[in-house]
């Protein structure tokens, strides 16, 4: 039977990992390689690292942190692929064609892209003709202004001018293979998703949508599988506050729901 | 005999993570680059791993001479050989993807988009494999789940398939014949089951 998976998201910030709130506010949680460490641990269906870095260098060394910040993101990519066998995707910063090469060569299985689209929308045509639709997600983050719904890149900071279901349907036709959907209002405020915008990408779109922002607990996950037909549902910052917080949920949907792993 | 694992290097795509695999598993997988080096390494077991488009695959195969060496090691002097998920896929007379490529043909049937009523292309994520004839090549491996990412599947002759897969319908995800394997789901990224998998294959004498 197909199972829908649960994929946790870690946000990697100038060395960091991070929680994040609506995009804005972005607090450190720790060493990005105890993190890892812990998603190996509890096998998750698949794990998502997005690079949402802003300085290019990495100055930031607190002297009341033990560990130093992570320069390359690259060796933790291939840390994780050498010891682990977890399915990864891995985005942000991503510029061309070269860079989506140098990931994927590092261990990642999948990259995920935003910005760059916007400026050369063919860049997922030509990376899926190489490394195949599969490898290829595309990001979309949107907001609701004045009561609709608005496509925007950057990291929140440009607003498009698509709603996120046209631009969903645009990027399918361009060769993505898959839909990494936040909401930038939901991201970090642990009120639950937004069934209706992502049950709308899921039926006009025929690639899997990864519908994420908004768990608080097990119950908006629960809900959104329950209520969405997305085929997978990522959450970031409650995988942090809750101990064992994976497998927990994990056994949690288990009880619930016969296409869980 | 002493056992030399090659693992073929298309050149597309990303062959880390199966070589990683190998190695956790602490064997030795020697990456060969081109069909001249894989015919001197004379291997006892040829691993395929492939992501990708399957057009870029054929030319890099034909291109880096795999094919002659290939056909030399696997048909005439039955190397165990394994194709993973695109590796899989060549195995057969013929792939459809944006046009018609005519593959390996190990094994009689065609790859082409899975017709599946409808569920979201591609097929991602964890899905069960249903054991439908056991041998070696599956000790200890029942009905589990392995994770997958494809658009196409192979239609073949069902003397062949031993393990089935359903999405939306039912489709081959192992074919066996012989001293060819194909597994269609990534072993490599499929836990403990994945490596049992490959340990199988390793293995075989």
């Amino acid at each position: 039977m197909y199972k829908r998976r649960l994929i946790p998201i870690l946000f990697f910030r100038n060395g960091w990992m991070v929680r994040s709130q609506q995009f804005k506010i972005h607090q450190i949680i720790g060493d990005p390689y105890s993190h890892v460490e812990r998603m190996k641990e509890w096998d998750v269906d698949e794990l998502v690292i997005l690079d949402i870095s802003t300085d290019q260098n990495i100055t930031h060394n607190r002297k009341d942190y033990k560990i130093k910040p992570v320069e390359n993101i690259l060796e933790l990519i291939r840390k994780l692929s050498i010891e682990s066998h977890m399915p990864l995707t891995f985005g942000g910063n991503i510029k061309n064609i070269n860079d989506i090469e140098t990931i994927i060569c590092n261990g990642a299985d999948k990259v995920a892209i935003n910005t760059i689209t916007n400026t050369n929308p063919n860049i997922i045509t030509e990376s899926a003709k190489i490394f195949g639709r599969q490898a290829i997600v595309s990001s979309i983050d949107y907001k609701i202004v004045e009561g609709k719904a608005i496509a925007f890149s950057d990291k929140g900071r440009i607003m498009l001018e698509e709603d996120p279901i046209e631009l969903g349907k645009r990027l399918e036709g361009l060769g993505a293979g898959e839909i990494l959907l936040q909401s930038i209002d939901n991201d970090g405020e642990a009120r639950g998703y937004n069934y209706e915008i992502i049950n709308n990408l899921v039926d006009s779109v025929s690639i899997p949508v990864i519908a994420c922002s908004g768990a608080g607990n097990k119950f908006h996950i629960l809900d959104c599988f329950n209520k969405t037909r997305a085929e997978a549902i990522a959450a970031g910052n409650i995988f942090h506050f809750t101990e064992n917080a994976y497998p927990i949920f994990k056994a949690f949907l288990k009880i619930n729901r016969s296409d869980i792993r | 005999m002493k056992k030399k694992l090659a693992l073929i290097n298309m050149g597309i795509g990303n062959i880390n993570s199966v070589f990683n695999a190998l190695v956790r598993l602490n064997y030795k997988p020697y990456i060969v680059e081109d069909g001249k080096s894989l015919l001197k390494y004379s291997p006892t077991h040829i691993i395929l791993p492939g992501v990708g488009a399957v057009g870029e695959a054929l030319n890099s195969l034909e291109k880096k001479q795999f094919i002659m060496a290939l056909n030399d090691l696997v048909i005439k002097k039955s190397v165990f050989f394994l194709g993973i998920c695109l590796g899989m896929q060549i195995l057969a007379k013929t792939c459809e993807e944006f046009k018609v490529y005519n593959a390996l043909g190990w094994i009689e049937g065609n790859v082409k988009r899975l017709l599946n009523n409808n569920l979201s292309l591609p097929h991602m994520g964890w899905n069960t494999i249903k054991i439908s004839s056991g041998n070696s090549f599956l000790k200890n491996i029942n009905n589990e789940d392995m994770y997958f990412a494809h658009t196409n599947v192979m239609y073949c002759e069902k003397s062949v398939e031993i393990g089935k897969t359903y999405y939306g319908t039912n489709f081959t995800s192992i074919v066996k014949k012989k001293n060819i394997l194909g597994i269609q789901s990534h072993p490599e990224k499929s836990g403990r089951i994945g490596e049992l998998f490959l340990q199988n294959f390793y293995d075989q004498n």
